[in-house]
């Protein structure tokens, strides 16, 4: 649970219980604002002592930074807890990809031009990339401001980094854009001038070390000129890197919330891409690039920047961003009920299914995308898939009764006949009994459907 | 220090340092006009370093570099260590055994596990399982044959346990008598020598009498019995487990306080926790994993706080993973199957293991390769390589 209680929230609140945020008593605000669903802001009788205390209060352990401004912005980092199940994480890490300075400039536009087109479409939600990593490979400022220009001219709401180790270069890609780009790796040895740079340009700044403890003294030395910071632990390449960089992660994350230790208060940063350099195939750099960032959008990776744009190879790590990043205080659920699916009449099929979220958008998608005319009766699973409500129990005759009779089914269609998913063959006799319909069992996936309904001849079904 | 006396302040700073070695003075500033020090028993090396320190600090105040120390937990318990296999010398004829669980803490950082995770190959008692398309191309002919199928994957993969699932003894499907099934269950036993996992088919009545006679017919070899839960007559297998000498696998459909009843039940029955592992359900990645994160996060926590109902290994049905779509399905926009497949199955696998799995159960070579490869340093502890980051940056 959140660290700060609703109480000590509460306390620094007038309780006039006036309603103006939108709450009815300034209680539910404060559990709003630990939950982190309500602004601070909303409330109009604090002034601005009390808004700073409040503000400070409910700060998470891990600071917000925002990168970039306007359409290309993302905020990454935000979170307060460690396991997701004790409220949920916050601001989805974006995903970067890189393009090289000793690229062709058409070669640049190409690989600029497929990051910003990609997308997948997932239980109803489009998946996309984030933003564009340009990483000096020359050290010459003049090639790599150019290259800083083709991927910001042929980008429109891709958030910017800046990658190089040179101070020269640096300020010549901030020169062609400085809405706030991140600029990479703050080391050691670079420090000190790229902080002073990133404070001159207010800009976001990743600082890279080789392993945990590293980092302390770069990120003391750069919170002097700035408190936008990004923390680099070091990816690991190799059989381990999985297992040494998820752990480098969750040593910062521990200490950053159950230690409240400063220094690692800040947003992770983690790079696959030098992949594309070690691997000699583009695929096994691929497949390692999607294995390691997967992980560690698992382990508090909070921006991940990867080389290949290979939907194969992202389509991992941005469903793993999307599972892992789903707020578990929401059930992912659908409204049991009846729906239609293109225009179903008296004699169309009754297809049943659960309302899990995922299942719901599968079945309903492959029914539209085939083309058929069907109703699509939802019964309540408490949101759980076809085979765990079955091995669960909440997959029963009963379920399906329910949602029957509220929905009046059997007053729309003339015929008798339920088609049940193919993993829900084991409860066929169960719902028989309990709706005295006949009961056919389907196919194992929904985007075998149609074709099993024209060659069954369930498409039409006289009553 | 203003309104204070400094000589005062001076004597008595000297006075507390008369037994101190070394003294190192932090963010302190000593604003006076003349500073007279008189040396008693400190040496002298103390104060010039204090005169010197002060002096820095004049002219530009370092930034301090705090004290860190990795936060390591404390935890109430261990999780129990689980022996599947018996060798000869135990009985068995196994040519090694496999050791679960035992950890003592939740992340690595805080205690490297003692036995990583472990990957068990899948291998079918029948090809007609809806084997998808990118394994069985990997696997090739093998797969119409269990023992030929479970030899292949001990040698061209070494994995360490095999898990033979008794699919078609299901009523659903083929209805194959046990008796038929314990042929191959000891074809299996002599073919390969790793430590064996017997699978059932899912059906809660033959599954029982599957296990029972597998109890008896593995005798010694000390196999997993896979799986058993609240919907089947499991009082039979855990007697059968006990008499023989085998472990049990309890299965819970994602929710920790089933997992913890069908534990209690079983460990009441008088099986150890040492003879136990659970299933709290694997979800693939896409369809649910989160909700498997959230049950083996807490069940773990649990049991590494002293639970004494969940401080089992835990094992995953990776498996699962081919039952997204992103995984098998052909789709040009997605890109190949043969790279996603495999990657859907090592991703699901992987995120279980870093949430406290055991064991996993697996079956594509690319993945079982893979993890088995990674999982190793969970035992031995983060690496630091030689490739950076910054060496290809300029």
């Amino acid at each position: 649970m959140p660290k700060v209680s609703a109480m000590d929230v509460y306390k620094l609140l007038p309780g006039h219980n006036c309603g103006a945020c939108g709450c009815s008593t300034c209680m539910e605000f404060a559990t709003k604002l630990v939950n982190r669903e309500a602004d601070p802001e909303d409330c109009p009788h604090l002034d601005e002592d009390s808004l700073r205390k409040l503000k400070e209060l409910i700060s998470p352990p891990v600071k917000e930074v925002r990168i970039c401004e306007g359409d290309r912005s993302v905020v990454v980092g935000g979170d307060e807890v460690l396991f997701r199940h004790e409220l949920t994480f916050f601001n989805p890490p974006p995903v970067f990809c890189t393009v090289y300075d000793d690229m062709d400039e058409e070669e640049i536009a190409s690989k600029v031009d497929r990051i910003q087109s990609f997308q997948v479409e997932r239980v109803g939600e489009v998946l996309t990339l984030d933003g564009v990593a340009v990483v000096s490979r020359k050290g010459d400022p003049e090639t790599f401001a150019k290259a800083v220009e083709i991927a910001v001219e042929g980008s429109e709401d891709l958030a910017i980094a800046l990658v190089s180790k040179e101070v020269d270069v640096l300020r010549a890609g901030l020169d062609v854009f400085d809405e706030r780009p991140l600029v990479y790796p703050a080391t050691e040895e670079n420090v000190e001038p790229l902080a002073a740079l990133a404070a001159e340009h207010d800009c976001p700044l990743g600082l890279h070390a080789d392993d945990v403890e590293d980092l302390i003294p770069l990120v003391v030395k750069a919170s002097e000129h700035t408190e936008d910071l990004l923390l680099d632990p070091g990816t690991e390449f190799g059989p381990y890197d999985v297992v040494s960089t998820t752990d480098k992660l969750s040593e910062i994350r521990k200490a950053a919330i159950e230690e409240e230790f400063e220094p690692f208060g800040y947003p992770t940063l983690v790079t696959t891409f030098p992949y594309a350099f070690l691997e000699d195939d583009p695929v096994d750099a691929g497949m390692r690039e999607s294995y390691l960032a997967s992980a560690c959008v698992l382990r508090y990776a909070d921006l991940i920047i990867m080389d290949t744009v290979e939907p194969w190879a992202l389509l991992p790590v941005l469903t793993q961003r999307q599972c892992v990043y789903t707020d578990p205080r929401e059930p992912q659920a659908v409204e049991p009920g009846l729906y239609k699916i293109g225009n179903p009449d008296e004699h169309s099929p009754v297809l049943v299914t659960t309302n899990f979220k995922l299942t719901y958008h599968c079945v309903a998608g492959d029914l539209e995308d085939g083309g058929v005319d069907c109703w699509l009766l939802v019964i309540d699973t408490g949101g759980l898939a076809v085979d765990v409500s079955v091995a669960g129990g909440q997959f029963t005759g009963e379920a399906v009764k329910e949602v029957m009779e509220e929905t009046g089914i059997e007053e729309k269609v003339a015929h008798r006949v339920l088609i049940i998913p193919g993993k829900a063959a084991a409860v066929k006799g169960d719902v028989e009994e309990a709706t005295g319909w006949e009961v056919i069992v389907g196919t194992q996936d929904s985007s075998e459907l149609p074709e099993f309904l024209e060659k069954e001849g369930l498409a039409r079904i006289e009553g | 220090m203003g309104g204070l006396d400094p000589e005062e302040i001076i004597k008595s700073v000297l006075g507390a340092l008369e037994d101190a070695e070394e003294v190192e003075l932090r963010n302190v500033a000593i604003e006076v006009e003349e500073m007279e020090i008189d040396f008693r028993t400190a040496a002298q090396v103390i104060p010039m370093e204090i005169l010197r320190r002060l002096g820095e600090r004049k002219e530009k105040a370092a930034p301090e570099i705090p004290e860190y120390e990795p936060p390591v937990g404390e935890y109430e318990s261990e999780i129990a260590e689980v022996t599947i296999g018996a060798t000869k010398s135990e009985g068995g004829t196994r040519d090694r055994v496999v050791v679960l669980g035992g950890e003592k803490a939740y992340f690595p950082f805080e205690a490297p596990r003692p036995n990583p995770p472990v990957v068990t190959f899948d291998v079918f008692d029948t090809p007609d399982v809806g084997i998808p398309g990118p394994i069985r191309q990997e696997l090739g002919d093998v797969v119409e044959d269990p023992v030929d199928w479970a030899r292949a994957v001990v040698k061209r993969y070494g994995v360490d346990i095999v898990t033979i699932h008794l699919v078609s003894t299901s009523p659903k499907m083929y209805d194959t008598p046990v008796e038929e099934a314990m042929k191959l269950l000891e074809d299996i036993l002599d073919a390969v020598k790793v430590p064996i996992i017997v699978g059932g088919s899912g059906d809660p009545e033959k599954d029982v009498e599957v296990f029972v006679k597998a109890a008896e017919v593995c005798e010694g070899e000390r196999v997993m019995l896979s799986s058993i839960n609240e919907d089947m007559d499991f009082e039979r297998v855990v007697e059968a487990a006990k008499e023989y000498g085998h472990v049990v696998l309890t299965f819970a459909p994602i929710d920790v306080n089933m997992m913890k009843s069908i534990n209690k039940r079983v460990l009441n029955r008088g099986l150890k926790p040492e003879d136990v592992v659970m299933d709290p359900t694997t979800c693939a990645l896409g369809y649910g994993i989160e909700y498997t994160i959230d049950a083996m996060t807490r069940i773990r926590l649990a049991g590494l706080q002293g639970d004494e109902y969940l401080r089992m290994p835990i094992s995953s049905g990776s498996t699962n993973a081919w039952a997204a779509r992103e995984a098998w399905m052909k789709n040009e926009e997605w890109g190949p199957r043969e790279y996603r497949g495999p990657l859907w199955e090592a991703v699901t696998a992987t995120t279980v293991a870093l949430c406290g799995a055991d064991l996993l159960m697996m079956f594509h070579p690319w993945a079982v390769q893979t993890v088995m490869e990674a999982m190793e340093y969970l035992a031995e502890g983060r690496i630091i390589g030689d490739a950076r980051v910054t060496d290809f940056i300029i």
